[in-house]
């Protein structure tokens, strides 16, 4: 084992590597993104919310309940098009789930029947017919002597 | 008390530095400097911290890493508007294609080779100090730096046979 594995020194042949990390650390960063980063972390760790809440924070926040409120309590979404999309992305998920929820019990109420000497309720009224009492012959034969009677 | 907010201020920008040069992507980098003091956040509620910039550039260097990996995973090479010291276009897209290159070959490090390569060249420490970083021996970062180097020469090589 030599020197340059102990120290991790290189000879200057071996620059493929170096070229490598000298143009990582030539890119420069968009202006003013470290000190936008920086703004934000300092306002989310005042919060001291794990960042997955903060986000669905955020999203059902920004469903519009509570709109104003997103902007007046929490710092505002982040602009880059990735988060963006994730954000509308569960944002419209939130909507959709809470439509079908809202459907499912809206189908429920109206396929319930209704009490007879109930209130008033939501949903179309079942026909509740009356119990014929086969025991009445009486009934029967006056019924059948009307029908003759009309012939 | 620790005034969490003056940490933020004084160390953040040494994590963003970090997490940059790995990712070189802003919204990757903004997510992984939030990750990390978040961590910090709970690691100081547990114990009492005493060196924040070892500690930040520990923590968004491992942040950045995994985020590298999953990057990866998910085939997707973010890219930012080109943004150099460089005044020439085309020696700018060489930059940084080269840069690029030299992060999918980091993902591909295993976990300790990952953490000593990037903490020495982009997190700027010495290897005394990665070594108490990292809780390890100074002649293991060196080993793990000769490793790394000698991995990632042969990766850069395999993706641009003809440089």
């Amino acid at each position: 084992m030599n020197d340059q594995r102990l120290t991790g020194q290189f000879d200057p042949a071996d620059d493929e590597v170096d070229r490598a990390i000298r143009a990582a650390l030539n890119q420069a960063a968009p202006d003013g993104a470290r000190e936008r980063t920086i703004d934000a972390a300092a306002a989310w760790a005042q919060l001291g919310l794990p960042r997955r809440r903060q986000r669905v924070l955020r999203n059902v926040l920004a469903l519009g309940f509570l709109g104003e409120l997103t902007h007046t309590v929490l710092p505002p979404p982040r602009t880059n098009s990735r988060s963006q999309t994730t954000w509308i992305v569960t944002s419209v998920a939130a909507l959709l789930i809470a439509i079908v929820a809202a459907g499912v019990a809206f189908v429920a109420l109206w396929n319930r029947p209704m009490q007879p000497g109930g209130g008033v309720e939501l949903g179309k009224q079942k026909a509740v017919y009356p119990k014929i009492d086969t025991a009445d012959r009486n009934l029967s034969e006056h019924d059948l002597g009307e029908v003759e009677a009309q012939r | 008390v620790t005034n969490w907010s003056s940490i933020v201020r004084t160390y953040g920008p040494v994590a963003f530095d970090t997490a940059w040069r790995l990712l070189g992507h802003v919204a990757d980098t903004e997510d992984v400097v939030q990750e990390t003091l978040l961590d910090a956040f709970r690691m100081h509620a547990r114990e009492d911290i005493d060196n924040w910039g070892g500690l930040l550039r520990r923590l968004a260097t491992r942040r950045a890493i995994d985020r590298l990996r999953r990057r990866q995973k998910a085939e997707v090479a973010p890219h930012e508007p080109l943004a150099g010291v460089s005044d020439q276009p085309e020696s700018m897209a060489i930059e940084r294609e080269l840069a690029d290159r030299l992060r999918r070959a980091i993902a591909e490090l295993p976990d300790r080779e990952a953490s000593v390569f990037s903490l020495r060249y982009f997190g700027e420490l010495t290897n005394p100090e990665i070594a108490e970083a990292l809780s390890i021996s100074p002649t293991a970062v060196g080993v793990a730096l000769h490793k790394a180097r000698a991995k990632l020469k042969r990766m850069l090589k395999v993706e641009n046979p003809a440089g």
